[in-house]
């Protein structure tokens, strides 16, 4: 790793193996002391197209969303600016955003990539990777809560929920079932019998069955 | 307005509900501030149901209390196990753990908790003695002066921010746009719904707040298989209150952070995080101790605790006397006012006086209770790290769901809060960051309303903004935020470039 001084800074450099491909410089103004990392960057055309996609993506809908902006009625008076001007203003306002990241994305992807490291980096910086098909599974349980409680009612569902999280959590003992059904009974309980929340019941059997357990702890 | 006089009477008022509120909005607080993936704001998002069946002075006290002894309780974990509990902990951590390290461990829980004790007191005292000043001069405001400060609020964002600028005004904008969704309070016109009565409602900030904040940080745990530091727990934890003597050799330290968390608070969108950094900042350039810093100095822990805690005011002031939320966690504070149908601003302090005594009340009983629980309780505390990860992501997803339905009844706004802690995920991913994202969503619909209504006003006239004072000082000063950010930019750009010629060069040779 060769050590070398910025012209002009007092900085302390270090020239890293390739990391993460998706690092960017930092825009923050670095006393003397602090040290830069230089990175490699991921040269492929995969990596850059990656991180420019999402980004051309939401361009697109901000253009189309700021040409809807124009069918926007009103019973604004003459003169008025409308109710299309403030999202017209602000929808530029990120086109501009997304293209100037777009240019730099574009015009970086063969420099190496310098991050100014903080002193803080040591206590800030978790290397803890993610794991996909975890994040999947995370996703997936949280789209299904949702649509469960339509179906199955709020209890039925935080219960399955509960349950289904800590399993695929890594949760294998007895204790997890428990502490999902618990759980889901306790939730219940204080969200319709204390706090009034009149959330869904389920359709069906689901919802007579909550219904007489709503009755079973008292709730009304 | 007597104030002492109105605390007194709503301390008697509240009685022992109003004493066991505080109790426990502050074990809850200390609890989100040791637990790994929770942070204040989320602990005073994830309770905001149980508050709609509340009287809204019960409810902010109990919000409150949570804020105030979130703000404290990760520095419990930063000091005995080298892990913030909470983004504003970080600075801190090091000079803690290392006085921990050197069996200071006693004394370092000491000055955090004193820290946090005195900061709070004088972020108190300015809320309380200050706050009446302000809304007087609040008075007159108009529509420019609020817009004015709504930008500056919106600039600070981008300013403080210590990611990548653009991505920050991405994310701010997507952010305001993202509010213009519904009906639009000037004209009533309906934007962007297409064709569905989930979107014609508009999205409720909160829906966004809850998703980002809450369920986005128990994705990522989950993603993360709740890897990621782990500590040791600690055999012995206890708390020693450093003597008078040696309080007073660290005056100045205690000085400069309650000073610049109340002065880095008074701007709006800035939370207890930027109050903490920019506190161990001023500490290591002015401070008596600053030699010390970074190798185990009590300075380095008073500093950031005192901004941190001093910032909670700040925040409050922002939202009582403005309207304007000061804070990510003050932005579900000024939920609890709008479904009591309570709008803060300078007339709250004569239409409102019972309940802004509450508030003050409560932030000052707090405040001592945060710090004998801290003193008293910080080995059970620590043991609620034993807890299964998993489980605590899980009850988060619960709380976090019942929050979003609780806000109209409706299963739109949990799909909507799914949707956006789903969106949060890959935001963090892509290195986004999604403060400016909530407070765009925020502080967007305020702007607008704001500027529209001025130019309604004054018949399209822009310069207004310029010709009346107040609001001419408080877009000059947003423009000289602006020109901290370009310079910033351009600096960076310039150690950037430096730095990469000299790799490049490298590399040839």
């Amino acid at each position: 790793m060769a050590r070398q001084t910025v012209p002009g800074e007092t900085a302390e450099r270090r020239t890293l193996p390739a990391e993460d491909p998706a690092a960017q410089p930092v825009d923050v103004d670095a006393p003397p002391e602090r040290r830069v990392e230089v990175h490699e960057p991921d040269r492929g055309r995969g990596a850059v197209l990656g991180e420019v996609i999402p980004e051309f993506v939401v361009l697109a809908g901000v253009v189309y969303l700021f040409f809807l902006a124009g069918d926007f009625s009103s019973r604004q008076q003459p003169g008025q600016l409308g109710p299309a001007f403030w999202p017209r203003l602000v929808a530029a306002g990120l086109a501009v955003a997304l293209l100037v990241r777009i240019v730099q994305v574009l015009r970086e992807r063969k420099q190496p990539v310098v991050r100014v490291v903080s002193e803080f980096d040591d206590i800030e910086d978790d290397d803890t990777e993610v794991h996909w098909p975890s994040a999947a599974v995370a996703m997936g349980l949280a789209f299904g809560y949702v649509v469960g409680t339509m179906f199955l009612g709020y209890m039925f569902a935080t219960m399955a929920f509960l349950g289904a999280f800590s399993w695929a959590g890594g949760q294998r003992r007895w204790v997890a079932p428990v502490v999902a059904v618990a759980g889901g009974m306790v939730m219940t309980y204080v969200f319709v019998g204390v706090v009034y929340v009149s959330v869904p019941t389920g359709v069906g059997l689901f919802d007579t069955v909550t219904v007489a357990v709503y009755r079973l702890l008292g709730i009304q | 307005m007597d104030v002492i006089g109105d605390m007194a009477r709503a301390l008697i008022d509240g009685g022992i509900v109003f004493w066991a509120l505080v109790v426990l909005g502050v074990f809850i607080g200390l609890a989100v501030g040791v637990l790994p993936g929770l942070t204040f704001v989320m602990g005073v998002l994830l309770i905001l149901p149980f508050t709609y069946s509340m009287d809204p002075g019960q409810a902010l006290v109990l919000m409150i209390a949570v804020y105030v002894a979130g703000t404290y309780g990760g520095a419990l974990t930063a000091i005995l196990l080298n892990i913030p509990g909470e983004p504003n902990d970080v600075p801190l951590t090091r000079d803690g753990h290392l006085m921990a390290r050197r069996g200071r461990a006693a004394e370092a829980l000491g000055w955090a908790a004193l820290a946090a004790l005195f900061g709070g007191l004088v972020g108190w005292l300015a809320l309380v003695f200050f706050s009446q000043l302000f809304a007087s001069l609040a008075l007159k405001f108009g529509s420019a002066e609020y817009f004015a400060i709504v930008l500056l609020g919106l600039t600070s964002v981008l300013a403080l921010s210590s990611d990548s600028t653009v991505k920050s005004l991405i994310a701010l904008f997507a952010g305001m746009l993202l509010a213009t969704v519904g009906v639009d309070d000037i004209y009533g016109a309906v934007r962007y719904d297409f064709g569905t009565d989930t979107l014609r409602d508009g999205i409720n900030y909160l829906a966004i707040l809850i998703g980002v904040y809450a369920l986005t940080e128990a994705l990522t745990r989950f993603a993360e298989r709740f890897g990621g530091k782990a500590g040791q727990q600690p055999a012995n934890v206890r708390t020693t209150i450093p003597g008078l003597s040696a309080i007073r050799s660290r005056a100045g330290s205690f000085g400069r952070g309650m000073a610049t968390g109340a002065f880095v608070s008074a701007g709006p969108g800035v939370g207890s995080t930027v109050g903490s950094f920019v506190a161990y900042g001023v500490e290591k350039q002015f401070g008596k101790h600053k030699d010390e810093l970074g190798k185990g100095s009590p300075s380095g822990i008073i500093a950031p605790q005192a901004a941190s805690t001093a910032s909670v005011s700040g925040a409050l002031i922002h939202l009582l006397v403005l309207g304007i939320p000061g804070s990510g966690a003050s932005a579900v504070l000024l939920g609890v006012f709008q479904i009591n149908n309570i709008n803060p601003g300078p007339t709250i302090f004569t239409q409102q006086e019972e309940l802004l005594a509450t508030i003050f009340v409560g932030l000052f009983v707090a405040l001592f209770v945060m710090f004998v629980m801290g003193v008293l309780a910080a080995k059970p505390m620590i043991r609620l790290l034993r807890m299964p990860e998993v489980y605590i992501a899980a009850f988060i997803v619960v709380f976090a769901y019942v929050g979003a339905f609780a806000l109209r009844q409706s299963m739109s706004d949990v799909f909507i809060m799914t949707a956006f802690g789903v969106l949060g995920f890959f935001m963090v991913r892509a290195g986004y960051p999604l403060a400016p994202l909530v407070l765009g969503a925020i502080l967007g619909p305020l702007a607008e309303r704001y500027f529209q209504t001025t130019m309604i006003r004054n018949a399209n006239d822009w310069t207004v903004f310029f010709t009346r004072p107040l609001s001419a000082a408080l877009l000059a000063i947003a423009f000289v935020v602006f020109l901290v950010l370009t310079y910033r930019a351009i600096r960076a750009s310039r150690v950037a470039k430096a730095a990469r010629e000299e790799a490049m060069a490298a590399q040839a040779h």
